[in-house]
């Protein structure tokens, strides 16, 4: 077990390096670098200054050496936890992340939970009760879910919120807590908030694992040892809870790694983007917007490092689960 | 080995009639799934009515400007002071404004009334680029209502219908799903049977590059490549732009399916026996190997074509992809990002349920090619 969980840290380091490449080149890619434009823009304001501080900022961010040297450098800087400066918003990047960054990680634990809570029981159940009614609806409706992304969906609901009501469901806080500092109250307050926009972040991960599930154990109730345990005369419920299930859900845990984790975090960056939520995802675009490429790239390796950890985790705990991989 | 290559030449000569068998069964199989069947037609539905013949659907063309800016959707009539009437029509609108929202808004005049005919003479166009007409499927007469107008689904900020502009942007929006995929398939189906037929080196380095490409989430690194397009490209290389980029993040799913299929079929007797004719490798892999595959790309690139659809509508939502003056369902997404105009234009939505059906439509079509093209598993 320890060699596998060395092998896999070690893999996923390797890609953390090559990911980190990308997205210094994309730092790089627009035409124009972002300094220039200041200059121009500081000078028209009349700022006198200026001319110093772009210098300062071409020679911290050795805009004048070549790719490769530059690429060490602001690599060295990363790790060192300085993720260089946002342009557009005259702040360290690492600000601007630090502080939206237990928000998201919130937001994605409440997808991931939302997925499991709601896809394992509907799926178990469409599963056991195949070509039933509730069978046909939970398919249908997972069939339409599958369909709507979330934004999309983020979008209609704004549109019934502006028009319809006048509930502050929108956001993660409410009014009075927004900008209070954190407390008790604010935190169940956060909770209050934080099922909606989760819920529609992982719409379609939600109605893709249920889909997965209800094959997954549909194929795994036709074994010969669910039989025999029936035929031991195990209850039902024993046998496919602890039976069935146990089994049709390892190859789940893959695709929580790597195909829900993904689609949940770029679920969740549209949909707060939607609905304005205090979250990385919209800063991310907003910088994408105005080019603002140290944030915007950091941005891009941070959402592959949690990707990465999702993979590893999720790989970790299958080794766990499932002994014949530990073994390969 | 001498008496085994009469036989399998004997089996090649076969193979035709059986691989017809194979399709008509597909297509029996297919043809008894009611949701696929509903789905297929709607694909070709959106395809026709966009892609192909959009002038002839949409009663006006699609920079065609008038002087009804966010005007509000006209609701097709049929009666008219209680009395049924022949003809649907639409009321006039009227403007008014509001002094205390400062807003200018439309309301329906009941006095005017513009009905509605079908194949009327309007603006001249080109039917998919060639053959001239002025026909329209519908709209009002010029003859019989010469300021009249139909706004169904509502008019955008520059009075432009938003009928026309949801018809011709599905022809760009649809198209990059069908181009995209198409390079992926090209890209994909080409890098995953070379990888699977040759093995050893370069299979290590086609298996990590796939590796490497899922690690990122895929519409963030659009994003982010997107935005690097220089700004002052002309609308068209962003759109192409934009197909390659698409393509060359998403390949990686299918090179890895159609490697592990090759990895299977690379021991078939029929492919043992091309290579013993001594039939080179790139005949094997492109007459053999990858028409073995066909049905799983197929399925597989069915399922994807949604995907690159959402990613152009989300990609150009944000201003990060196409922008005006090109129209695509993304881009009159663009127009509503914000509250104000969702509170104030809400009609703009209307896309919304347009994308999702297409959506809808693929996923149909695919969940049953999925089922058909297995005719001999399952039952």
């Amino acid at each position: 077990m320890l060699s596998y969980i060395i092998r896999r840290i070690g893999y996923s380091l390797v890609m953390l390096v090559l990911v980190s490449f990308v997205g210094f080149v994309i730092i790089e890619l627009p035409p124009g670098d972002f300094l220039t434009q200041l200059l121009t823009e500081l000078e028209g304001r009349g700022d006198r200054s200026a001319e110093d501080r772009v210098t300062e900022l071409r020679l911290r961010y050795g805009l004048d050496i070549p790719l490769l040297p530059r690429y060490v450098q602001w690599a060295t800087n990363f790790v060192r936890g300085d993720f260089g400066e946002s342009f557009a918003l005259e702040r360290p990047v690492r600000e601007v992340i630090a502080q939206r960054f237990w928000l998201t990680c919130a937001l994605a634990v409440a997808s991931i939970l939302m997925v499991w809570v709601i896809a394992i029981p509907i799926g178990v159940f469409s599963a056991t009760h195949q070509y039933t009614i509730g069978d046909q609806i939970f398919t249908t409706i997972s069939f339409i879910g599958l369909g709507v992304p979330g934004f999309l969906l983020a979008l209609l609901l704004l549109f019934y919120v502006v028009q319809f009501t006048d509930v502050d469901i929108l956001g993660l806080f409410s009014r009075e807590y927004r900008d209070a500092p954190w407390s008790f109250a604010k935190f169940i307050d956060l909770l209050k908030h934080l099922w909606l926009p989760a819920l529609i972040g992982s719409i379609t991960g939600t109605a893709g694992l249920i889909r997965i599930m209800r094959g997954n154990l549909l194929d795994t109730l036709g074994q010969p040892f669910v039989e025999s345990a029936r035929a031991r005369g195990l209850k039902s419920r024993t046998v496919t809870w602890k039976h069935a299930v146990r089994m049709a859900i390892n190859p789940l845990i893959v695709i929580l790694g790597s195909e829900a984790l993904p689609g949940i975090i770029v679920g969740n960056a549209l949909v707060a983007t939607v609905l304005n939520l205090p979250t990385i995802g919209p800063e991310f675009v907003r910088a994408l917007q105005r080019q603002d490429m140290y944030l915007a790239g950091t941005t891009l390796v941070f959402f592959t490092l949690i990707l990465l950890v999702g993979n590893l985790l999720a790989d970790l705990a299958l080794a766990w689960l499932d002994p014949r991989i530990r073994l390969e | 080995m001498s008496t085994a290559v009469p036989e399998s030449f004997a089996e090649d000569q076969n193979t035709k009639e059986i691989s017809q068998n194979y399709w008509v069964l597909v297509w029996w199989r297919f043809r008894q799934n009611k949701l696929a069947m509903f789905g297929g037609f709607l694909i070709i539905a959106y395809y026709f009515v966009c892609a192909l013949t959009a002038e002839f659907w949409s009663p006006y063309l699609v920079d065609t400007t008038s002087d009804y800016l966010e005007a509000p959707p006209q609701r097709l009539q049929f009666r008219h002071e209680g009395r049924f009437q022949a003809r649907p029509f639409v009321y006039g609108l009227t403007e008014e404004v509001d002094m205390t929202l400062r807003k200018r808004f439309f309301v329906v005049d009941k006095s005017v009334r513009y009905p509605i005919h079908l194949f009327v003479r309007g603006e001249e166009y080109r039917l998919a680029g060639l053959i001239p007409s002025n026909i329209h499927f519908f709209g009002v007469s010029s003859e019989e209502s010469p300021d009249g107008y139909v706004y169904l689904f509502g008019t955008d900020r520059l009075g432009r219908d938003l009928f026309t502009r949801i018809i011709y942007g599905g022809r760009l929006s649809l198209l990059i799903g069908l181009i995209g995929q198409f390079l992926t398939i090209s890209l994909g189906a080409t890098l995953g049977v070379v990888s699977g037929w040759y093995g050893r080196v370069v299979d290590l380095l086609v298996q990590r590059i796939t590796e490497f490409l899922s690690a990122f989430p895929d519409i963030p690194l659009f994003m982010a490549l997107a935005a690097a397009i220089p700004p002052e490209w002309s609308p068209i290389a962003v759109y192409f732009m934009l197909t390659i980029i698409l393509a060359c993040v998403r390949w990686g799913g299918l090179a890895r399916q159609v490697r592990g299929l090759v990895l299977s079929l690379r021991e078939r007797e029929y492919v043992l026996a091309a290579q013993s004719f001594g039939s080179s490798d790139w005949r094997v892999m492109f007459r053999h190997l990858i028409p073995g595959a066909t049905s799983h790309i197929i399925v597989i690139s069915t399922l994807a074509i949604p995907g690159m659809i959402l990613a152009e509508t989300a990609l150009s939502w944000l201003g990060l992809g196409l922008r005006p003056p090109l129209t695509s369902w993304g881009v009159l997404l663009y127009e509503v990002s914000g509250i104000r105009a969702i509170q104030f234009s809400p009609w703009m939505l209307i896309t919304i349920p347009v994308i999702i059906g297409a959506i809808w439509g693929f996923n149909m079509l695919g969940d049953g090619l999925r089922d058909a093209l297995d005719p001999y598993g399952g039952q």
